[in-house]
């Protein structure tokens, strides 16, 4: 862990100095969290993959403002979950999430487990939650952070990331079973 | 805080698998003899499976090679690279321009002093810089462009000491300092702007080659 950790913080320090190889191995590495992250926070592929752009070529822009021995991980996903906050604010006009249907391409590749219709329920109950309590949760439930792991990426302290996961958890539980009555009648 | 059933932040602990093994070992107790704060349990982590298996699948994503080949485009454009270079790139021109601009400064004062002391505003100090002038212009560490400023000072100032200053002897006098004056401006002015822009090119030196995510 603490090998990685310093052979990360050499990748930084190179491509801190201009070396596109090594910040190509930190894109490769962090690639698929950033995406993920920043699919739970705006809610589809196409505007997850321009905040992940942005992500990367903002870490380029601020490499210097890495603190050495810090988390690349943390640092990254920061950045990651602010960039995916402001582009949902940037939205405009804002829609009605319910009357978006699921992409076409993202019918028919859900986990087996749950159904595309299902799935999509789910991640339109997670696009209404404030933008704090969603970052918090896409952080815990997709990348399996700890608390305190979130808290350091969040810049809060762990019972704030606590409080936020359990107004999320709470609500989605509440918009899912209303849903399901929805759904029934 | 004993309660009969276990808190919010508790039960959220335990589907976490943040609850300390200390705490863990009384709750897990409690969840044997409690129906209630069982389904409290099985409810919230539903919910957090239910999210985690919507987490979007790899394949969701462009591939590797075509997100690196737009980052990259997008890299060798940006121009604005916060490199720690930047601000000693700054530096030389930074302080040539503060130095010209000192130089550029007194120069004006000199030449202010001089012509309110020709005119009679200020008492003649024009004698006192002219002395002090043609000690500094002889001396072989003296810059050159210095030099030249120095003796149309010495030239000026002679100029007005003389009691029987003629008009275009003045005339000549101020002329040449003017002359001298915009010369060393002009100068200055050109050595801070090549400086600004040697640094201002610095940040596109950054390689532009490929990476190894492709």
């Amino acid at each position: 862990m603490e090998e990685e950790k310093q052979y990360e913080g050499q990748l930084v320090r190179r491509a801190n100095r201009g070396d596109l190889d090594a910040f190509g191995e930190i894109v490769e590495r962090y690639r698929l969290r950033v995406l993920r992250t920043a699919h739970g926070i705006v809610g589809s592929s196409d505007e997850a993959e321009d905040v992940a752009q942005e992500v990367f070529v903002k870490a380029w822009q601020a490499l210097d403002s890495f603190r050495p021995g810090g988390s690349l991980g943390s640092w990254l996903y920061r950045i990651t979950v602010n960039a995916a906050i402001d582009a949902t604010r940037r939205r405009r006009p804002q829609v009605n999430l319910d009357d978006i249907a699921p992409p076409p391409s993202e019918q028919h590749t859900e986990r087996s487990v749950l159904d595309a219709e299902e799935a999509e329920r789910v991640r339109r109950a997670v696009r209404h939650l404030p933008p704090a309590s969603r970052a918090a949760l896409v952080l815990r439930e997709y990348e399996q952070l700890s608390y305190a792991e979130i808290a350091e990426v969040l810049d809060v302290p762990m019972g704030t990331v606590m409080s936020r996961l359990h107004y999320a958890r709470q609500s989605l539980k509440d918009a899912l079973s209303s849903q399901d009555l929805n759904h029934d009648v | 805080m004993m309660s009969d059933h276990l808190s919010d932040a508790t039960i959220q602990a335990l589907v976490d698998d943040e609850l300390p093994e200390t705490l863990r070992a009384a709750a897990e107790a409690h969840l044997a003899s409690c129906a209630q704060c069982r389904e409290a349990v099985a409810s919230l982590a539903s919910v957090a499976e239910t999210v985690a298996e919507t987490a979007p699948e790899d394949c969701h994503f462009c591939a590797s090679g075509q997100f690196w080949d737009r980052l990259s485009c997008r890299l060798s454009r940006v121009a604005d690279r916060e490199s720690p270079y930047a601000v000693m790139a700054l530096i030389p021109p930074l302080l040539l321009g503060a130095a010209g601009l000192a130089i550029w400064l007194i120069s004006w004062v000199v030449t202010i002093v001089t012509l309110l002391t020709w005119a009679g505003v200020i008492p003649p100090l024009g004698g006192l810089l002219a002395d002090t002038a043609a000690l500094h212009r002889t001396s072989l560490h003296t810059p050159i462009l210095l030099r030249w400023f120095l003796d149309a000072v010495v030239a000026l100032a002679g100029t007005i000491r003389s009691s029987s200053a003629n008009w275009p002897s003045a005339a000549r006098s101020i002329v040449r300092f003017g002359l001298v004056q915009g010369l060393l401006s002009l100068s200055l002015a050109i050595t801070v702007a090549l400086f600004a822009v040697w640094a201002a090119c610095m940040p596109d030196c950054q390689p532009t080659g490929g990476g190894t995510a492709a």
